[in-house]
């Protein structure tokens, strides 16, 4: 187990000191814990790791934070949750192409099932999903990241 | 092969949403290759485009067959998402088109009287060699929506 997490570290976590620290002094609360921090950031995705969920719950808070459902509104909704996601992905930085979905969808009792199927590189390309909701709508947010 | 959250179940207040896989994204990554080193294929673009409209039509077929007389049940519809995905990505593997990196999307909902649904997506890509196809299908008692996504890899 322990020669496992030492080879997990060095394929997805940098900076290498750090994996050298855990491999000289091993103590099991530290090794637990680094274990973890590791699978949490596997399951986000090879590539796309935490920044790009904060940007994603940043953008829908502010878009559609405090408000009702209004069919009215829906469009404009979706628009500017969509458009400050890319915003703010773009400006992280990276060399990725995006591709941005959000589903909203008023709290009716009625059922939605949604899948997504890829086709690309997993060692650079990934995905997030963020579900947020408040008292009268859901709001389902998927960021696909391709690397260029 | 969506990148989630592990498997869970979250109750929030009246609501439940669960998450579940055909891959565990995890799974395929065990024994990692080395980064490899491309050569220069001097294209600037795509040598074979996209085909939208063949691609539309394979949406519609599919969607037609398979959920054409279907009513909406959680269960079924769950496992109907996972394995309409899986078929449109193989049929669309099958046109042979190179270096196009593909992503799905389904949706199936509910219908009812007042249910109320907006999906909107936005790219950051380049459209000369970037596109989508969509289609919409209805029944009595459900609908369902589906996106392909193809983006050239340069």
């Amino acid at each position: 187990m322990y020669a496992s997490i030492f080879s997990l570290s060095r394929t997805w976590f940098h900076p290498r000191s750090v994996c050298v620290e855990f491999a000289c002094s091993p103590r099991v609360l530290s090794l637990v814990f680094f274990f973890l921090v590791n699978v949490f950031l596997l399951h986000c995705g090879p590539r796309v790791l935490c920044p790009h969920r904060v940007c994603v719950l940043q953008s829908v808070d502010a878009a559609i934070g405090g408000s009702t459902y209004q069919h009215s509104r829906v469009n404009q909704w979706s628009s500017s949750v969509v458009e400050n996601c890319l915003g703010q992905l773009t400006k992280l930085g990276k060399p990725f192409k995006y591709i941005v979905t959000c589903i909203i969808m008023q709290k009716n009792g009625a059922g939605l099932q949604t899948a997504t199927s890829c086709f690309w590189d997993n060692t650079t390309d990934g995905s997030c999903t963020v579900r947020w909701e408040n008292k009268s709508m859901y709001c389902i947010v998927s960021v696909f990241g391709l690397a260029i | 092969m969506p990148g989630f959250d592990p498997a869970l179940e979250l109750q929030r207040g009246s609501s439940i949403s669960t998450v579940s896989y055909i891959d565990e994204p995890g799974q395929h990554d065990e024994n990692p290759r080395p980064a490899v080193q491309m050569e220069n294929t001097y294209q600037l673009g795509p040598v074979k485009r996209f085909p939208v409209l063949t691609v539309n039509n394979i949406l519609k077929d599919v969607l037609t067959s398979y959920l054409q007389e279907e009513k909406y049940e959680a269960e079924l519809c769950r496992q109907m998402t996972k394995t309409i995905s899986e078929v449109i990505k193989a049929r669309v593997k099958e046109l042979m088109i190179p270096r196009y990196k593909l992503i799905v999307l389904i949706g199936i909902g509910q219908l009812s009287e007042q249910n109320n649904l907006r999906i909107a997506s936005r790219c950051l890509w380049d459209p000369s060699s970037d596109t989508f196809a969509s289609y919409a299908f209805k029944n009595s008692s459900l609908f369902a929506v589906a996106n392909v996504y193809a983006v050239y890899f340069e």
